[in-house]
């Protein structure tokens, strides 16, 4: 059956509009009394009134965007609905994330080790910080803010060089996509471009990101073309925690000798930072969005064959001190270094991601933060 | 820069309100000018000059019949040479070089013609169309005298009708020009009630209509009779509504700067007879082909059946005039066709059926008749061949094998709601009207709540306006 906004209601509905606008009367002469300036005035501001509760109303309402992020959002509400467990472990990421972290794995790991947690990572491919964040939004708007007061909560966004370089990463792969518009809230894409004029970052787009990001915040804030993306909840289909399987990919694997011999040196001192934005941006917006379940930040990074990412980590991490998980175990290096564990150069495999999930839940414990 | 877009929104904000912050009427021309100037840039830059060519050509003619009117007509005959000469280069070059093809074929010649790339400017049909009409109402002394270039220009280039019409005329729009424009709260109401009303239509009804009837007509011969009868039904609103609304929406954004630009639609398909029907569609452009080629070529001033041929000529002419393609060569000669028939049966049965109690079961059987032929002739105008045309009307009659896919097609009637939902109930005068109360204040938050609501509703994959390419 269709749903209430389907095809055949929302044409019902735009014509009875049509006949709503086409009835009023457009000489009134009582119109004449009113100064054009203050109409005009009048209509910009009631315009912008009436958008802002469409835009509620579709925020706030029984329906979701379905988007590239939605299965994620729906799983995420589903896994966090009063969890029972005296922790609670949110894992953000792109695709390193989505490819190397595996929920289940990494809850029954803590287990094995005495710690009941449940673990919910909410990574989508492709998907930079502030797609993640509107993602998140989403989250907590259908959480309610229930917490029991003897839970720990911990939030542990993904430390990659990529997405934190590039605060707009994917953006200009994406332009006019519903999963763009969707996350360029005029909130987020304000943020964005804060996030875009502080150093060290690199904007999409070869710089010419202003007016598309305002254009997609524009139509975002006027839900233009919303009824398009969004749907009702039980329509959209639930995610999960687990790594899709997945076989090694064709490509030509140098091995990890070369990341093991860069983790028994010490850090380069220009690659012990953090870039301002993260820190003033993204952990301030994600702890303010995370306040009723007042979750502690741990970062952590995903391995991939390249030394960079890890040196950016490792640099993050010695930046941070403490709370911060940086792949640079020889262990897990050695054991990673086979290719038959990755897909590609930067994800692994299904097996691959058992191996770090197992030892991210080790890491997790050894902080000796999680609650018995 | 489509009306619909984010791009056109700022494009016209900045222009207004640079508009309306002077007061002197020079600069706001010219501000209008530029703008206009910038708008067709924005599609193609390289056109500029074309545009050029069509003004100068149209100040420098009218200058001349102005200073030689014994020598008016030839000059009215030259502008229209270089005029129609120009639109003939860019439109119709390869249309003629493949008919010379054809024709050597047929003839037992194995010369091929050459296929020329040459890129149809955006809107040329429109403002050559404009460029004539300034010189033949300056011949005809419906404007006083010749006017400044800056007139001339903002007259062919003002942007809500640049590109597809409405094709205004000289003497209704240029004395607009010259008198200080005013926006009062009225003028600003209309305006924002014909833009969500072309909105509505355009962005809604015949943008969702569009990707079906698109994907259907692409490929007729894969579907179905049901499918192909939906697709048919389904370009019979697509093109009212996308031409209705991108009409309205001109209209609307013309009276934002202060000019009233004529209707161009009056509920065509409410019409019962073919002659009404072009009394209501795209009316700016019914009576242009009326008064500068039905009436130059003799109107019904020499004899009926001389009538017939000037009024069959203007409705090939004006097909052509749509496309260089002999689908709309048949289009605009079954529309000449059907003029003539219905001037004859009006003649043969004369007002018997529109008095007294037979004009009751007249109406219906006149409606579905005209309406029935003005579906059927849409087909032409939007398939890409006489054979697609006919795997259409032959799927309307059943006389086609029922093959191909059956994809999920919207129900015909569906299709037809907002057509039956706008003709019923909007400006009916049989109905009453609504009473709302004449609060300007109301008036304003329902056209605000309208235009919110509408927005949720339109379809972002943004399809060009189907005039644009006439």
């Amino acid at each position: 059956m269709e749903h209430f906004l389907g095809p055949t209601r929302s044409l019902f509905l735009a014509a009875l509009l049509l006949v709503i606008v086409g009835s009023v009367p457009a000489t009134s002469s009582a119109a004449s009394k009113l100064k054009t300036p203050v109409l005009t005035l009048v209509y910009a501001l009631a315009l912008f009134s009436s958008a802002a509760l469409v835009w509620f109303g579709f925020d706030r309402g029984a329906v979701m965007a379905d988007t590239f992020t939605s299965s994620v959002e729906r799983y995420a509400v589903d896994a966090l609905s009063a969890p029972k467990e005296p922790n609670v472990i949110l894992i953000d990421g792109g695709s390193y994330v989505l490819n190397g972290v595996d929920a289940n794995i990494v809850k029954s790991e803590l287990a094995t080790l005495g710690y009941s947690a449940k673990v919910v990572r909410f990574a989508a491919g492709a998907a930079n910080h502030f797609e993640r964040y509107r993602m998140q939004q989403g989250i907590v708007q259908r959480l309610h803010g229930e917490k029991d007061s003897n839970q720990r909560w911990f939030y542990m966004p993904e430390v990659q060089a990529g997405y934190d370089q590039i605060p707009l990463a994917q953006f200009d792969n994406n332009l006019d996509t519903w999963r763009a518009i969707q996350y360029c809230t005029p909130e987020n894409a304000w943020q964005a471009a804060r996030a875009l004029g502080t150093p060290g970052v690199t904007p999409p787009l070869g710089g010419a990101w202003r007016w598309q990001l305002f254009r997609h915040a524009l139509i975002n804030a006027f839900s233009a073309g919303a009824l398009k993306r969004y749907a009702p909840e039980a329509d959209i289909e639930l995610g999960g925690g687990a790594v899709s399987p997945h076989r090694p990919g064709k490509f030509r694997f140098r091995g990890l000798s070369k990341l093991i011999t860069a983790i028994g040196k010490p850090t380069d001192p220009a690659n012990v930072a953090v870039l301002p934005w993260l820190r003033d941006i993204r952990d301030r917006r994600s702890k303010r969005l995370w306040r009723p379940y007042r979750p502690e930040l741990l970062y952590f990074g995903v391995p991939s064959t390249t030394v960079d990412q890890l040196e950016y980590v490792r640099g993050f991490c010695q930046a941070v001190g403490g709370k911060c998980i940086a792949p640079a175990d020889e262990a897990l290096l050695s054991e990673l270094d086979n290719a038959k564990l990755w897909r590609d150069p930067s994800h692994l495999t299904t097996v691959g991601a058992g191996i770090y999930s197992r030892w991210l839940a080790h890491q997790i414990a050894a902080l000796r933060v999680l609650r018995k | 820069m489509l009306f619909n877009s984010a791009e056109f929104v700022l494009f016209l904000l900045l222009t207004l309100s640079l508009y309306w912050a002077v007061p002197w009427l020079l600069v706001r021309r010219a501000i209008l000018l530029v703008a206009s100037l910038a708008f067709y840039a924005w599609w193609d830059y390289r056109f500029l000059a074309l545009l050029g060519y069509v003004t100068v050509v149209a100040y420098v003619a009218a200058r001349a019949v102005h200073a030689w009117p014994a020598h008016g007509r030839r000059i009215v005959g030259l502008t229209l040479l270089l005029q129609l000469g120009q639109l003939a280069v860019f439109k119709y070059t390869n249309f003629f070089l493949a008919s010379f093809g054809d024709l050597a074929h047929l003839l037992g010649s194995q010369l091929t013609a050459p296929k020329l790339t040459i890129l149809l400017p955006i809107g040329v049909s429109f403002y050559t169309f404009h460029g004539i009409s300034y010189v033949v109402d300056v011949y005809r002394k419906k404007l006083p005298e010749p006017l400044g270039l800056s007139v001339v220009a903002l007259y062919i280039v003002f942007f809500p009708q640049l590109v597809a019409g409405p094709i205004v005329r000289a003497d209704v729009f240029i004395p607009q020009t010259e008198r200080p424009a005013r926006l009062d709260s009225r003028d600003l109401i209309a305006a924002l009630k014909l833009i969500t009303l072309g909105l509505i239509c355009k962005s809604v009804f015949a943008d969702r209509l569009g990707p079906l009837v698109d994907a259907i007509f692409k490929a007729p011969r894969t579907f179905d009779n049901h499918t192909l009868v939906s697709a048919a039904v389904g370009f019979y609103a697509q093109i009212y509504f996308d031409f209705v609304g991108y009409s309205t929406m001109a209209i609307g954004i013309s009276r934002l700067f202060g000019f009233k630009l004529p209707r161009n639609f009056d509920f065509p398909y409410r019409s019962t007879s073919i002659t009404e029907f072009w009394r209501r569609w795209h009316i700016s452009l019914s009576t242009w082909l009326r008064d500068y080629l039905y009436i130059p070529l003799g109107g019904n001033r020499a004899g009926t059946l001389k009538q017939y041929r000037n009024l069959f000529l203007t409705m090939l002419l004006g097909g052509l005039w749509h496309g260089a393609s002999y689908n709309f060569v048949l289009w605009g000669g079954a529309h000449g066709l059907a003029l003539g028939a219905h001037k004859l049966f009006r003649a043969k049965f004369p007002a018997a059926l529109r008095s007294g109690p037979a004009r009751y079961a007249w109406a219906p059987v006149a409606w579905l008749l005209t309406q029935g032929f003005v579906l059927l002739a849409w087909v032409p105008f939007r398939a890409a061949s006489f054979a697609d045309t006919s795997a259409f009307w032959h799927a309307f009659v059943g006389k086609r094998v029922d093959v191909g896919l059956t994809p999920q097609v919207l129900p015909i009637a569906l299709l037809t709601i907002p057509i039956l939902v706008e003709h019923l109930l909007l400006q009916n005068p049989r109905l009453p009207a609504f009473p709302w109360p004449r609060r300007p204040l109301l008036v304003l938050a329902v056209l605000d709540l309208a235009f919110a609501l509408v927005l949720p509703l339109v379809e972002l994959s943004v399809q060009n306006f189907i005039y644009f390419q006439f």
